[in-house]
């Protein structure tokens, strides 16, 4: 996955993965690993996964939240150095009973130093609620040592800033979000444009849009021949003033990413950050809906800038 | 003399608020496996960490599981897929278990990724099928599938007939 290094391990540590059935465990911890939405069948009892992350092993271990499982999460809990609590945020009919469970491994969470990480999943679905509606219906005020994010393991957001908080959690150590790209776009094959993002501290988003970005891409289209299912092309280009444009090229879309030296990631991991995101759209929409596209490559930006 | 003894469902739902269960068997679980016993069965036949295309074998004192999860495509839109395991009951004083659990992957080959869309109702009546089919040598008829048991026997000179206890160390 390209938001994260990977080098020689020296440590350990455990993490378990805890919430009602459907909350989105098993896809969170798939979109950790692999960097995409992948569709679960449901959890039987329990599995582990494992990842290598600046030198530590870290044990994932992903148990099944159906009501005949749940016995089973007070095992693991003894060893662990982290629970994450998965909330499915679009299913407030559910929240008692969430809230049930999560009342009942609080104590030993207490008792052992266990860090707590409660994650609001699902935040794509229209029926999510507010962040705050969570806190209150869960009485997070009251808790400790607990950190609180909204993600979607669909879309992709929130993703990274999720990991870098789960991984300090366990390890104490910070991970620090990377910055790929200053400027992101999306278009179809034809070049009609489907979204723009820009880190609007450093331009305006007249001059690009307008100008520059447009360009790139209708000159794109012509290099750029058409490409098979899993397939990629790339074009870069250099501008003085700007920095350096890497154009892509997939089946459906036509993406565009503006790199400067000063963001601290070299250009190759940009380009891989972009290679992910389009085969995240691919893989996660119907082309033809650029609303849900565009929705789509708003919510996995929020990884990459 | 029957092969198997019985030839069972078991499935985990994709919908809210699902539990492991039993789905359906033929013929009947009792008499071979006891009430006292059905849970052991199911954790056995739907083990822990189960995942689609795993194929297992455990044993309950005498007798023997060989089963096999994969998914089912739910009939609802926008529910995950059922998790579900197709399991048979075997007895090692009938049957070579090893060579059994061959025959067991190329009937389950034989049927193919289809098995994740098979309507409940072809699932359910695939037991007895397997059941009669496997028991007689002969075919099985799924769907739009038929395994033909005594040319996969054949081909794969699958020898089913128990192990002679005289193989055995230290046998008298």
């Amino acid at each position: 996955m390209s938001f994260f290094n990977v080098f020689k391990r020296k440590t350990s540590a455990k993490a378990v993965f805890l919430g009602l059935d459907g909350s989105g465990k098993s896809t969170f911890l798939s979109f950790l690993q692999e960097g995409k939405f992948v569709q679960h069948t449901p959890t039987m009892g329990k599995r582990k996964v494992e990842m290598d992350v600046n030198g530590t092993r870290i044990s994932l271990f992903d148990m099944g939240g159906q009501a005949d499982f749940r016995k089973l999460w007070f095992d693991e809990l003894k060893t662990a150095k982290c629970v994450v609590f998965v909330i499915d945020e679009s299913a407030s009919y559910r929240f008692q009973e969430a809230r049930e469970e999560l009342d009942k491994i609080l104590p030993m969470l207490r008792d052992n130093n266990i860090n707590l990480l409660v994650v609001a999943n699902k935040h794509d679905d229209p029926n999510a609620v507010d962040l705050s509606k969570i806190i209150e219906n869960f009485n997070l005020f009251s808790l400790e040592n607990v950190e609180i994010l909204e993600t979607s393991a669909k879309t992709g957001y929130g993703m990274a800033n999720a990991f870098g908080k789960f991984y300090s959690l366990l390890t104490g150590e910070e991970i620090k979000k990377m910055t790929f790209a200053r400027a992101i776009s999306l278009f179809s094959p034809a070049g009609e444009p489907i979204t723009t993002k820009i880190d609007e501290t450093r331009f305006e988003q007249i001059a690009l849009e307008g100008g520059f970005l447009a360009a790139i891409t209708q000159f794109s289209q012509s290099k750029l021949e058409a490409c098979a299912p899993g397939e990629i092309q790339f074009i870069t280009f250099e501008s003085e003033e700007n920095g350096t444009f890497l154009v892509a090229r997939t089946k459906n879309y036509i993406g565009s990413l503006l790199w400067q030296e000063d963001m601290g990631v070299t250009l190759d991991k940009s380009k891989e950050a972009l290679k992910d995101l389009m085969f995240h759209v691919e893989n996660a929409c119907d082309p033809a809906d650029t609303a849900t596209v565009a929705f789509n490559v708003e919510q996995y930006i929020t990884n990459l800038m | 003399m029957a092969i198997i003894e019985n030839v069972t469902m078991c499935k985990l739902g994709g919908y809210e608020g699902s539990n492991p269960e039993i789905w359906g068997s033929f013929p009947p679980l009792e008499p071979t496996i006891t009430v006292e016993d059905q849970q052991e069965f199911l954790d056995k036949s739907l083990p822990t960490g189960a995942e689609p295309g795993l194929f297992t074998s455990n044993r309950i004192r005498n007798i023997f599981i060989v089963a096999y999860t994969f998914s089912r495509k739910s009939a609802e839109q926008g529910v995950r897929d059922d998790l579900a395991s197709i399991s048979v009951i075997i007895s090692d004083k009938k049957v070579n278990i090893e060579q059994f659990e061959i025959l067991f992957k190329e009937i389950i080959a034989a049927i193919g990724s289809e098995i994740a869309n098979i309507p409940e109702q072809v699932l359910l009546q695939m037991m007895e099928r397997i059941y009669n089919g496997v028991n007689s040598k002969g075919k099985i008829k799924i769907d739009k599938v038929t395994a033909d048991l005594s040319s996969i026997i054949s081909k794969k000179k699958i020898h089913l007939e128990p192990k002679d206890p005289a193989e055995f160390k230290g046998g008298f």
